[in-house]
């Protein structure tokens, strides 16, 4: 499917710069003579070949160049708001020092929790590729989650003011990294509309760029802290 | 708030023994006839042009008899139609005038603080926003004509502190001259104006249906809807999707069915500048025949305030 759109987008093209050789010479000559011999035929000939030589041009340029170039901007588009959701979830890593240093004075039993913690927020910052990054930052979630659940059995620790504080930031981390999956899939969307719509498809064909996937939010992907504000 | 029934009982006591109002609400909902006006200046306008006949007759002069024929046709052309616009328009419309003048001096204050006891600052029907405000909000043009009423300040405690609303009704224009050196009005914003002074800042800019600046850019959301009727322009796109969500997006929408203004909105920092076309706060009661502005519609007006504090109120808690 690619391969024939790549086809039909350089033989578009072929055939726009061959109707405009055709129209350009045509009206060079239409030109030359009408001005040697005055006849009319010739000059009607240059007032319609020149015109449509123009109009093939700007289509030309248009389509092809301005067609490339939106996919590119596009592309940065996409490419920043994804290092935008590595942003926020580095965020999200950098809080759980905070964490396990506000909990651990009070969650004395609950060591394996905590250490399997740092050891999983050690591993999402030195992750190679994307899918080890989603795939350690789902545990971390999971880990993160259990700390909280923990949390529930210390009353002291519910009201330690640090604690609160640092579940306040979660949240706002947590709201930021949803709203940034969602930036990033509104410029995929942008992506792929380019991509399928005609005649952009045939540019995207010639250059090679293909449909993406959207980021899929997993159930359990979200830290749920429960903030109680009251105590 | 109060309920409507509650507010409605209380209006109905209010002005119970009110004669006054009661006959200003009968001489709007009847027709007054003119007809025996118009059949006394009529047999006067006979009588005299038949003195007038009499006198050219037995004076002889034919030119006498054309001028007066003349004055006759010109007078009855142009005396009747002015008499006419004046007793079909001119006087229902400043009955009308006094009708309203009437509720605004004497009860729309008594019914907006009954209504909002529990939330209203002040209240007061002659003023209207400071236009320093109005220029602050960067959301209109430039203007040169400026009228409004109706200040209102309402404080709704909110988690994070004391919420400051201001609201008025304003009515802005541009008035420019034509090459013939006629006025030409445009309108610049005529509806209900307002700003909420919020306990902290934002740290970027964002503004519905009105692009203050060129670093602004739009924010497609997911609901396609919401797209059609709200042009979001931000600096941040991530922090206007944390405030646009879809559970969001679904409120603002259904306050909007209930509320269809079209509304412009400014975040710029420590302040959320409104403006919602063609709204009017506290339309006076006026129950006649041609129009009705009924008790419940005042309520309605009073509760899409307070509908519309709530939503920013709910907004702004989770978003902080």
């Amino acid at each position: 499917m690619e391969k024939s759109k790549k086809t039909a987008g350089i033989a578009l093209l072929v055939i726009l710069i061959g109707l405009m050789v055709l129209f350009g010479i045509l009206s060079l000559v239409g030109l030359g003579i009408a001005f040697a011999n005055q006849d009319a035929t010739y000059i009607a000939l240059a007032v319609v070949c020149g015109p449509l030589f123009f109009v093939l041009l700007i289509f030309t340029l248009v389509l092809y160049i301005g067609g490339y170039n939106r996919f590119v901007t596009i592309k940065n588009k996409v490419a920043e708001s994804l290092s935008l959701v590595d942003v926020h979830l580095k965020l999200r890593f950098d809080l759980v020092p905070n964490l396990v240093e506000v909990v651990k004075g009070y969650m004395k039993h609950e060591k394996d929790v905590l250490t399997t913690l740092v050891a999983l927020r050690n591993q999402a910052l030195e992750a190679k590729n994307e899918n080890q990054k989603i795939e350690v930052a789902n545990q971390l979630v999971s880990q993160m989650n259990k700390v909280f659940a923990v949390a529930e059995n210390y009353p002291d620790l519910k009201s330690n003011k640090l604690f609160l504080t640092l579940m306040e930031d979660l949240r706002d981390i947590e709201n930021k990294i949803a709203a940034s999956r969602r930036f990033y899939n509104a410029n995929i969307n942008t992506f792929n509309n380019l991509v399928q719509k005609f005649p952009s498809s045939l540019v995207a064909g010639m250059f090679g760029y293909t449909t993406q996937p959207l980021f899929q939010i997993e159930v359990n992907e979200r830290v749920l802290p429960k903030i109680n504000l009251s105590i | 708030m109060k309920t409507k029934q509650e507010f409605l009982n209380y209006y109905a006591e209010l002005i119970k023994n009110d004669n006054d109002l009661t006959q200003k609400q009968k001489d709007l909902s009847t027709k007054t006839s003119y007809q025996s006006v118009y059949k006394f200046f009529g047999i006067l306008g006979l009588v005299g042009v038949g003195i007038l006949l009499l006198i050219s007759l037995l004076s002889g002069d034919v030119d006498v008899l054309i001028a007066l024929g003349i004055f006759v046709v010109v007078g009855a052309l142009l005396f009747f139609p002015i008499f006419i616009l004046i007793t079909k328009a001119i006087l229902p419309y400043v009955k009308k005038q006094k009708a309203l003048r009437y509720f605004e001096e004497k009860y729309k204050h008594r019914l907006v603080t009954y209504l909002l006891d529990d939330k209203i600052y002040s209240y007061r029907h002659e003023e209207k926003m400071d236009q320093k405000v109005f220029k602050e909000s960067g959301m209109f043009g430039s203007y040169n004509r400026y009228y409004g009423e109706d200040l209102m300040t309402i404080v709704a405690p909110s988690v994070h502190g004391d919420l400051v609303f201001n609201f008025s009704d304003l009515d802005v224009q541009h008035v420019t001259k034509d090459k013939d050196g006629n006025d030409q009005t445009h309108t610049v914003f005529r509806g209900v104006f307002g700003v909420c002074y919020l306990t902290k800042p934002f740290s970027f800019s964002i503004s519905v249906n009105s692009r203050i600046n060129f670093k602004q850019e739009k924010v497609n959301l997911e609901s396609i809807e919401f797209n059609k009727k709200f042009k979001v322009y931000t600096d941040d796109q991530i922090s206007a999707r944390v405030i646009f969500t879809p559970d969001r997006m679904e409120k603002i929408l259904a306050f909007h069915a209930t509320n269809s203004n079209k509304a412009v909105v400014n975040v710029q920092q420590n302040k959320i500048y409104f403006g919602a076309w063609g709204a009017n706060l506290f339309k006076p009661i006026v129950e006649s025949q041609s129009k009705n502005i009924t008790a419940e519609d005042f309520y309605y007006d009073v509760k899409m305030l307070e509908n519309l504090i709530e939503l920013l109120k709910q907004i702004l808690d989770d978003v902080y």
